[in-house]
């Protein structure tokens, strides 16, 4: 519990005095820099700042308890760079104890914590980077009425399991709107991951995504790399909607660690095949950061190879306090 | 007396041993001493009656804050030279860390005038091609007085080239802002070392040959140059 208790318990005592007996933790990142993107002016940008309430609280039972998170955007530059203040982020409830953990509400999926956040060493948000990079953001990053299952640590390894039911006010789909299945294994550094997930939307169209991630630690350095595969029977692509599309990345990183100052790297190439258009693309970025204390200080530069309106030439100066 | 006759000699013995082995010294490291004191004999002129009074001019006129952010600036580009020296003796993680200076100074440092990298807590590792030079086994060769650049050796003089190669002021397109660099930065470097030009004592051109030539051995081995474990 941190001192941030505090603040929320005189919360608490002017509004639902029930929070401030929970195990509660007010928690925050601001993230605010100067990006230069290609062709643009530079800009101060908001860099995914955010700020929640995480805790656990006891359901009178043994072994078990019961957890809660909320978190949300706070836009510290203009709005209309990242979000708006106050902006929906996370907000499930759930428990857990020795047979596991599960949770109800808006989360992360498997998919996204296995495959894609392993190779999340740049600060910005991967949106600024290129979404299009990231296969499983648009449907398993931060999700709505999603359920999921964690298994207890099973001697390194790990299974997940996440379904996403959103009813849409009459009987007319299937009750089961998605599905996400994904394990993980853990030994001496290495950490092997591998996911697969199904979204159905209410006309039918399927997105169907698989990927594998490994993690490798030895000392000051870190690797990773993953590969995606995305199937969509309809695709939204730069204003036009593609039919059969058929997507995959693959993405390989680096991070090397003096005392509190990281290096870092990134490579990663898109590929895109449907009934309308063909792409290939390739991005890299390498950046450097440096923590003091709570703060940090980061540059970043990442660059594409083609005139992606998505993902362009950016490169930052960024300033990040936790508490 | 005989005791006392027999004693003086053996003081004048010891006495000449010694000074015998101190020129011997003295003319292995510095064998081209006539030509060096004609170009420290320049160099002082040009100093006394050019470069001390233009600095001491610039040191009134210019507000110390702005020294120092002038100092800063010159010394940020020097990373530049820091990152690749660092990297070429082996020392990826003293590169990694210039290059970090360099990065975080060019950039929350307003173009290198504030020196944010230190109190950040990254340190400057200085180094130059001399000392790589040094690093890889190259001796250091003759002491040498360079017309206008002053003390070196044949091996940091010739560590020179590869240093203004890759200095940031020489790939300034335009030759008036480059020219106007240079000289401020040969008026910073001076007014840095009027701190120090007190201490000097006795024969300049002595005392500063062998403070340059110890200093040099000192940084090409990071100062562990005279530390034997064998000896422990």
């Amino acid at each position: 519990m941190k001192k941030s208790i505090i603040a929320l318990a005189v919360a608490g005592a002017m509004t639902a005095p029930m929070v401030a007996q929970a195990d509660a933790t007010l928690y925050g990142s601001f993230r605010i820099g100067v990006t230069a993107v290609k062709d643009a002016d530079a800009d101060v940008s908001d860099l995914s700042s955010r700020v929640g309430i995480k805790g656990d609280v006891d359901l009178g039972l043994e072994d078990t308890k019961g957890l809660f998170h909320w978190e949300a955007n706070i836009n510290t530059a203009d709005s209309d760079t990242y979000g708006q203040m106050f902006g929906k982020r996370l907000g499930y409830a759930g428990a857990k104890g020795d047979w596991g953990m599960a949770a109800i509400g808006r989360q992360y999926h498997p998919h996204y914590l296995l495959i894609n956040a392993p190779l999340g060493i740049f600060n910005p948000g991967s949106g600024s980077y290129g979404e299009r990079f990231f296969l499983g953001n648009s449907n398993h990053k931060r999700v709505d009425n999603t359920l999921t299952y964690a298994s207890p640590n099973l001697s390194g390894f790990q299974f997940f399991v996440a379904a996403v039911v959103d009813g849409s006010g009459d009987d007319a789909d299937e009750d089961l709107d998605g599905h996400n299945v994904a394990a993980k294994y853990s030994v001496n550094g290495l950490t092997l991951a591998a996911s697969i997930a199904t979204t159905e939307a209410d006309s039918g169209d399927e997105s169907d995504v698989w990927g594998v991630s490994v993690k490798y630690k030895i000392n000051a350095l870190e690797m990773m790399a993953r590969y995606e595969d995305r199937e969509d029977d309809s695709l939204s692509f730069d204003g036009m909607t593609l039919a059969d599309a058929d997507q995959d990345v693959w993405e390989a990183g680096v991070r090397y660690t003096v005392g509190t100052t990281s290096f870092y790297g990134r490579f990663s190439d898109y590929e895109l095949s449907s009934d309308l258009v063909d792409g290939d693309l390739q991005q890299w970025g390498i950046g450097v950061q440096h923590k003091m204390g709570h703060g940090m200080v980061f540059l970043e530069h990442v660059n594409n190879d083609s005139e992606d309106v998505l993902a362009t030439d950016r490169t930052v100066a960024g300033y990040r306090v936790d508490f | 007396m005989k005791t006392s006759y027999a004693r003086w000699m053996v003081a004048m013995v010891c006495s000449m041993t010694l000074s015998s082995a101190v020129i011997a010294e003295e003319q292995a490291s510095d064998p081209w001493q006539g030509f060096n004191r004609a170009m420290f004999s320049f160099n002082e002129g040009l100093d006394t009656y050019a470069l001390k009074p233009i600095t001491k001019g610039y040191q009134v006129v210019m507000p110390d804050l702005g020294e120092r952010g002038v100092n800063n600036f010159f010394s940020n580009l020097g990373d530049v030279s820091n990152t690749f020296n660092n990297l070429l003796q082996g020392k990826v993680d003293d590169a990694l860390m210039s290059l970090a200076r360099l990065g975080f100074n060019t950039t929350f440092g307003l173009a290198g005038l504030i020196d944010v990298a230190t109190p950040m807590g990254i340190e400057k590792k200085s180094e130059d091609f001399g000392q790589t030079l040094g690093t890889w086994g190259v001796a250091s060769g003759p002491y040498l007085v360079l017309p206008f650049f002053g003390p070196s050796t044949v091996r940091d003089g010739l560590g020179r080239i590869p240093d203004a190669m890759i200095d940031p002021v020489m790939q300034v397109d335009d030759a008036g802002a480059r020219n106007a660099l240079y000289t401020l930065r040969v008026i910073d470097t001076r007014s840095q070392l009027m701190k120090v030009e007190k201490l000097i004592s006795g024969d300049k051109y002595t005392f500063i040959r062998d403070a340059y030539l110890q200093k040099r051995a000192y940084d090409i081995t990071d100062g562990a140059e005279n530390y034997d474990s064998s000896n422990f």
